[in-house]
């Protein structure tokens, strides 16, 4: 019986003097779903707006969930963050949050490593945020859209980038964590997507367009869509996507294949001057838009095509390597690092004026594809 | 704890009541002796005779009214007895009476009054002749008896509908019936002071393991208690683990459990007077098995098996798992998820813990009003409460509509697996307490403590977590848990009763 009784005391005390640690009612929380950074009205603030969710209509079979800006100003974004505090009765919960937007300006002129020193620390935010660029004025303004399929922005945003890299491949999408690995690591330049509004139709929505381009961590310029398109083939990021080609030069693209799996194998020389990388790029792909009339029993025929594909991508994919070699002389390709992997000692001497030689490095690439039947039974 | 007399202390008692009595030789000083024994019990019939021939010899017999079928006792007692024309030798008049005269299947010489009061009252007819100390006992018996049928609780698709009924020769007439086979040993024994309940000990002599059985004998030994009236006060006075929720002494209604589980070396004891026979050693693993489970398919029993044990934990842990989830650790919900029970939980007056208490105790409730009222209230019953609880409280936002939910898939998983309710209840409240208050990590501590608990305890020795206690466990002992492996491929007989019996004096259970 002494037993008995002296554990039911030990965990009466326990649980009174530890005090549900960390009990919270998920009414008491303001759910923040995405994040964006501007320029406060003084200099050295930061204006940042929270999209929340608003439940007070969701409960039931119709509810409905609304997103609810609220903005805050401070001197850091820790800062403005409590101070957020004064206009709302619950406290912001971050675990739910899925982007960050960063307002350009902000991120040419300040740089974004302080922008995204909370949240890596702060142990409710997660190390999964999208981290974008807002491709207009104010970052706030994207947050003003009505979003086409889901509710919340943040969430939209997040989505277009997750299952861009099935579809079509045209995003480089870096995570927080990945953003301070590039950061704190040499041999590779960062890049995130930049997001804009658009004219669908008859209401304005947001649109992933191309990325920008970092130096250290502050904004230099941005790079066309289909140029990231194709450095994604460089790096080897490239899940699914469509290849179009020009079979019979006639101006228009008239063959479509979808990639069913590629590899881009790479790699990387020092000849004493200069950079030699040599690119291999193996593909697997559905020929799905074809010439009408073409035979695809015919072995030359089939030849044709993939020869025909095999030039488009290797004259694409030295296109956007000489954009970025000469626009920018970044390397976000990651060449660098090949380095730094493969040979330490060499990347110690190279590192000092990598940018250099990144800009005269010399590629050679080779293209395969293989073109495994065209999806029609004839 | 009791404070009446210990047993030898009783039978001292007793033997000091019946002080100076004993059965003498005089038929009259006999009857005032047993009508003063009887005294105030108005069923007690004396009924005394002469033999017709020679009126010098004087009969008579004491029954029970109720008890004995008159039928037998007009035609192969009173009558031989009253026309025969015997003639008695001086000595051993009875033994000629019973060889000769008496015309009944079970006779009994004896002069232990003691005894011979246990037998009148249940049925026996005490036969005294004038000039004897002794007496004799007649097989009687006749009484009302429930009709053989199908327990209610044990019901199945199909096989065998016999169940256990409340006569101990009954019970037993079942089980001798399907093992004959004079290895079957059956073995009488007597309970309570003032009830003097009989049981019996079946086993299978060339199966059962004997260190269980002189442990068992060890602890009947040692039970004293007024009355026995159902196994259940027999098996709580003799398990190992007094404070444990989990039962170590397995119990059954139907006569082919019994028998199969005689057949796998266990042993079985039946008491007069209740249809609920125990088995013992009982391991874990009989929690889950259904004696249907044999009498069909082996994939759709193996498919019944796994539903039993995920019910079990489902049963256990998913209010706890859903406070822990919703009221520590938003961030694993996905965000719908999310979205769906935080707006529920807007409308809600109190916190998630205390909601998710008051919903579980307002559902035991009406789980056991249903099994104790009337059958003919249930229909409103039922109503009420769907209507009631379900959807009203909703509607009032009282409740959150995910708890009902939780709620409802608890109580009906716990009805999936009715032999282990007690720890069901006991472990869930434990764990949802747990969870409240401290998250998964009180979630985790108290699943820890259920295993450290449950692979600890022991049924007579042997571990209740067999076959699975060590983690050298070959296929051939798994094919009775988690599956039901086909006849064909069961070759040998399940461990509980095996080798692994470790019997330590000091946890046997008993009363001291």
């Amino acid at each position: 019986m002494k037993k008995a009784f002296a554990i039911l005391i030990v965990s009466f005390i326990s649980v009174t003097m530890t005090g549900c640690w960390n009990y919270r009612g998920a009414d008491k929380m303001e759910t923040v779903k995405g994040v964006a950074i501007d320029m406060g009205p003084k200099n050295g603030t930061y204006l940042l707006t929270f999209e929340t969710i608003n439940l007070s209509d969701a409960a039931g079979r119709e509810g409905k969930v609304m997103p609810e800006l609220v903005e805050s100003v401070g001197t850091t974004i820790y800062d403005a963050i409590r101070k957020a505090n004064n206009k709302l009765s619950s406290k912001l919960y971050f675990s739910q949050m899925q982007t960050l937007i960063i307002n350009q300006t902000l991120a040419k002129e300040q740089g974004i490593s302080p922008l995204i020193e909370w949240f890596l620390h702060d142990n409710e935010a997660r190390e999964l945020i999208n981290v974008v660029i807002s491709g207009e004025k104010t970052a706030k303004e994207l947050f003003n859209m009505k979003p086409i399929s889901v509710d919340f922005v943040g969430q939209e945003i997040c989505e277009i980038i997750d299952k861009d890299r099935y579809v079509l491949s045209y995003i480089k999408s870096n995570l927080i964590y990945e953003v301070y690995n590039c950061l704190n690591r040499d041999g590779i330049a960062l890049t995130l997507p930049i997001f804009m509004i658009v004219q669908n139709g008859e209401k304005p929505t947001i649109q992933a367009d191309g990325s920008a381009v970092f130096k250290k961590d502050k904004m230099i310029g941005n790079i066309p869509a289909e140029i990231v398109h194709f450095s994604l083939f460089v790096t080897d990021e490239i899940d699914k996507g469509i290849l179009t080609t020009d079979l019979n030069n006639d101006g228009q693209d008239d063959v479509a294949l979808e990639i069913m799996k590629t590899k881009t194998k790479s790699s990387i020389s020092f000849d004493g001057k200069k950079i030699k990388i040599k690119i291999n790029v193996q593909s697997s792909v559905m020929a799905l838009e074809i010439p009408p009339g073409t035979d695809m029993l015919d072995v030359t025929s089939v030849k044709k095509i993939s020869a025909s594909a095999q030039n488009r991508l290797v004259q694409k994919m030295h296109e956007s390597i000489k954009y970025v070699q000469t626009e920018y002389q970044k390397d976000i390709f990651g060449f660098g690092k090949m380095i730094y992997e493969k040979n330490h000692k060499l990347w110690h001497k190279l590192s000092k004026d990598w940018d250099v030689y990144f800009k005269n490095a010399e590629v050679e690439i080779k293209s395969n594809i293989f073109i495994r039947s065209s999806g029609m039974s004839k | 704890m009791l404070d009446y007399p210990s047993k030898e202390a009783m039978e001292k008692l007793n033997q000091q009541k019946n002080r100076g009595a004993s059965l003498t030789s005089d038929l009259k000083q006999n009857i005032a002796l047993f009508k003063g024994l009887f005294k105030d019990d108005d069923t007690f019939i004396a009924r005394p005779f002469n033999n017709k021939a020679d009126p010098n010899i004087r009969f008579c017999i004491f029954n029970m009214d109720g008890l004995v079928k008159p039928d037998i006792i007009n035609e192969a007692i009173i009558k031989p007895l009253m026309l025969t024309t015997i003639q008695f030798s001086e000595k051993k008049r009875l033994d000629t009476l019973s060889n000769q005269v008496i015309l009944i299947n079970e006779v009994t010489k004896t002069n232990n009054l003691q005894e011979l009061i246990e037998s009148v009252t249940y049925g026996d007819t005490i036969l005294i002749l004038d000039g004897e100390a002794e007496a004799l006992i007649l097989n009687t018996k006749y009484f009302q008896l429930r009709s053989v049928s199908e327990p209610p609780s044990e019901q199945i698709l199909s096989g065998p509908r016999e169940g256990f009924n409340e006569s101990l020769m009954v019970n037993l007439s079942m089980i001798h019936r399907r093992v004959r086979s004079n290895d079957l040993k059956l073995r009488y024994y007597t309970f309570g002071r003032r009830t003097k309940t009989k049981s019996i000990i079946c086993y299978m002599d060339s199966l059962v393991n004997k260190n269980i059985l002189d442990e068992l004998y060890k602890r009947l030994d040692k039970i004293d208690i007024d009355g026995v009236l159902d196994s259940n006060y027999i098996s709580e006075l003799i398990c190992d683990n007094k404070w444990s929720p989990f039962r170590t002494i397995g119990f059954t209604e139907r006569p082919d459990v019994a028998v199969s589980k005689i057949l796998e070396g266990k042993i079985v004891l039946l008491t007069d007077g209740t249809p609920v026979v125990l088995t013992l050693p009982y391991v874990f693993a009989e929690n889950f098995q259904s004696n249907e489970d044999y009498y069909l398919n082996y994939i759709y029993s193996t498919f019944g098996r796994f539903l039993r044990l995920i019910s079990f934990f489902i049963a256990i842990a998913t209010p706890a798992f859903y406070i822990a989830l919703v009221a520590y650790h938003q961030e694993m919900m996905p965000p719908q998820l999310y979205i769906a029970i935080a707006a529920e939980r807007l409308t809600v007056p109190f916190p998630d813990a205390i909601e998710s208490f008051l919903l579980l105790i307002v559902f035991d409730i009406l789980k056991e009003t249903g099994i104790r009222m009337p059958s003919n209230l249930g229909q409103a019953l039922s109503i009420v409460g769907a209507l009631v609880i379900g959807q009203a409280a909703v509607e009032a936002r009282l409740v959150a509509a995910p708890m009902i939910i939780i709620v409802a898939i608890t109580a009906i998983t716990s009805l999936l697996i009715p032999k282990i309710n007690t720890p069901a209840i006991v472990f869930r409240y434990f764990l949802l307490a747990l969870a409240s208050g401290f998250g998964y990590f009180g979630f985790m501590m108290g699943l820890s403590i259920l295993v450290i608990h449950i692979i600890s305890i022991r049924s007579f020795g042997i571990p209740y977590m067999t076959p699975i206690d060590k983690l050298s466990f070959k296929g051939q002992d798994l094919k009775d848990t988690g599956v039901r492996a086909p006849w064909w491929n069961m070759k040998t007989r399940p461990k509980a009763s095996g080798d692994s019996v470790r019997l330590n004096s000091k946890q046997s259970g008993g009363n001291n």
